[in-house]
């Protein structure tokens, strides 16, 4: 093959031969649009050379039987592309469900910019001023550019005190549910339920779903939200974001509630029998020292904590004495 | 080239290899994506300034790693596909080896596309749809569409022969 076959086309015409394919694909062209595509092609050999390239693409495209294509596209995990099959209904009802399971996206979060390990929380000062904490087993990847402040979060939760940016950048924080844009806030993301739960603490926030209409929130308030909609607005509780301080703050929780909340900061499993979940707590504990934590529970409450290994433990009842 | 890619190795190999494995948590595969990396820059001809010499290959394993994953997943999926097939109708090892190679094109084509067009060119290309039925699946103007698909054939035009 000679070099100038391989050497870079004009984009313009380029542009010129897209849009003949684009019209070929459209059913075809009618008399007059042949007879204009093939005095453009006869006009200069770069022309035919762009066309020539085109048909290779259609070569390309053709040479997956479109079923096949199909099936395989759609297992792709990819965040972007599984919205586009959402929106396209009718594919996924053809049976994409292994698709919708792949909410999990472990080489993304293996290749984060910065990330925390399991009962590891970290902090860090932005290059904007912004302080940034993630708690534990979270993942960012921070993008920074002339035009925004953009930080996406991959796993877990975050806590964003906003600095003042002097070239007036926006700041936003996307998750899979869409944007979070902050107006000079001090705020809290966490990543729940197949959407983003947003406790706003300061500030103004602006909450675009991918797939809705975008929503105001005020200091004070919560709301979670999905790719498709947007949840109640609640209260905001400071007390969710204790970890910050490495407390975990509970005031009539329920135990398995807590003791989900506390198997975020420890490796292994925390299994909880449903018969004591029920039961409810109040009080300040350290993360750092889950095992101590753990200790302390089963002197205020009526349950065992039964440890297999330290990487697996199960609470249940503590068994009556007869 | 080689002695700026031998000063690279030399300086930095050992570090990528660890950096790789914390993430990963596998020592071989560690080592066999760091060993791609540099054997990448060298086919690339492109070098780093002085001092990016770590961003630089991190970049470069992190597409890697990316790539394997996505490969494996159209591998698997496409296994998948066509597991059901009758014996007679199993494509050959080529058949297959080449269709994944085009499905992994096909996929960067896709990636590169914003939401909207690649929803139409899936439509059109995938789903046998013409653009008035597409206009009228995303509530567009078939004007868009237009729009769409020409920007799509560029995207897929870019990956084919950009850079």
């Amino acid at each position: 093959m000679n070099r100038s076959a391989e050497a870079p086309i004009a984009p313009a015409i380029v542009e010129q031969a897209s849009h003949w394919l684009m019209l070929h694909w459209d059913g075809g062209l009618d008399a007059e649009q042949q007879c204009r595509f093939a005095e453009w092609r006869a006009a200069d050999p770069e022309h035919q050379r762009a066309w020539t390239r085109l048909e290779r693409l259609q070569g390309t495209l053709a040479g997956v039987p479109a079923d096949t294509a199909r099936a395989v596209l759609r297992e792709m995990p990819d965040a972007r592309r599984r919205q586009t099959l959402k929106l396209l209904g009718v594919l996924l009802v053809a049976g994409g469900s292994g698709y919708l399971a792949q909410s999990h996206l472990p080489w993304r979060e293996a290749m984060a910019d910065l990330r925390s390990g399991t009962g590891e929380r970290l902090q860090r000062t932005l290059a904007d001023g912004s302080r940034l904490s993630l708690n534990s087993g979270s993942a960012v990847d921070i993008r920074f550019s002339t035009r925004e402040r953009r930080i996406r979060l991959l796993a877990g939760e975050l806590l964003l005190d906003s600095g003042h940016d002097a070239a007036g950048r926006p700041l936003i924080v996307e998750t899979a549910a869409g944007d979070i844009q902050a107006l000079g806030t001090r705020f809290a993301v966490l990543e729940t339920d197949g959407g983003s739960r947003v406790d706003l603490f300061e500030g103004e926030l602006e909450l675009r779903p991918r797939h809705a209409v975008a929503s105001r929130l005020q200091a004070g308030q919560r709301q979670w939200f999905s790719a498709e909609r947007l949840g109640e607005v609640d209260r905001a509780d400071t007390r969710a974001v204790a970890w910050h301080e490495g407390r975990l703050v509970a005031e009539r929780m329920q135990l398995g509630d807590f003791l989900a909340e506390l198997s975020r900061h420890r490796p292994g499993i925390l299994r909880c029998d449903p018969s004591v979940a029920g039961l409810e707590l109040t009080g300040v504990f350290p993360l750092a020292d889950t095992d101590r934590v753990l200790a302390a529970l089963q002197q205020s409450l009526p349950i065992q904590v039964h440890s297999l290994t330290r990487y697996w433990i199960s609470v249940s009842a503590k068994p009556n004495k007869r | 080239m080689q002695q700026r890619v031998h000063g690279l190795y030399r300086d930095h190999h050992g570090w990528l290899q660890g950096w790789l494995r914390r993430r990963l948590g596998d020592h071989e595969r560690a080592a066999d994506i760091a060993q791609d990396t540099f054997l990448r820059l060298l086919t690339s001809g492109r070098l780093p300034g002085s001092g990016e010499g770590r961003c630089y290959l991190v970049q470069i394993a992190r597409n890697l790693v990316i790539d394997q994953w996505r490969r494996q997943r159209i591998e698997q999926a496409y296994l998948d596909s066509i597991a059901a097939l009758p014996e007679p109708e199993t494509p050959s090892l080529e058949t297959r080896a080449m269709i994944v190679e085009t499905l992994m094109q096909i996929d960067a084509m896709l990636d590169s596309m914003p939401g909207k067009v690649r929803e139409a060119f899936l439509l059109s290309q995938f789903e046998g749809l013409t653009y008035v039925q597409i206009a009228e699946r995303l509530q567009v103007s078939a004007s868009s569409v237009q729009k769409y698909m020409l920007r799509a054939i560029q995207a897929c035009y870019q990956v084919l022969y950009g850079e």
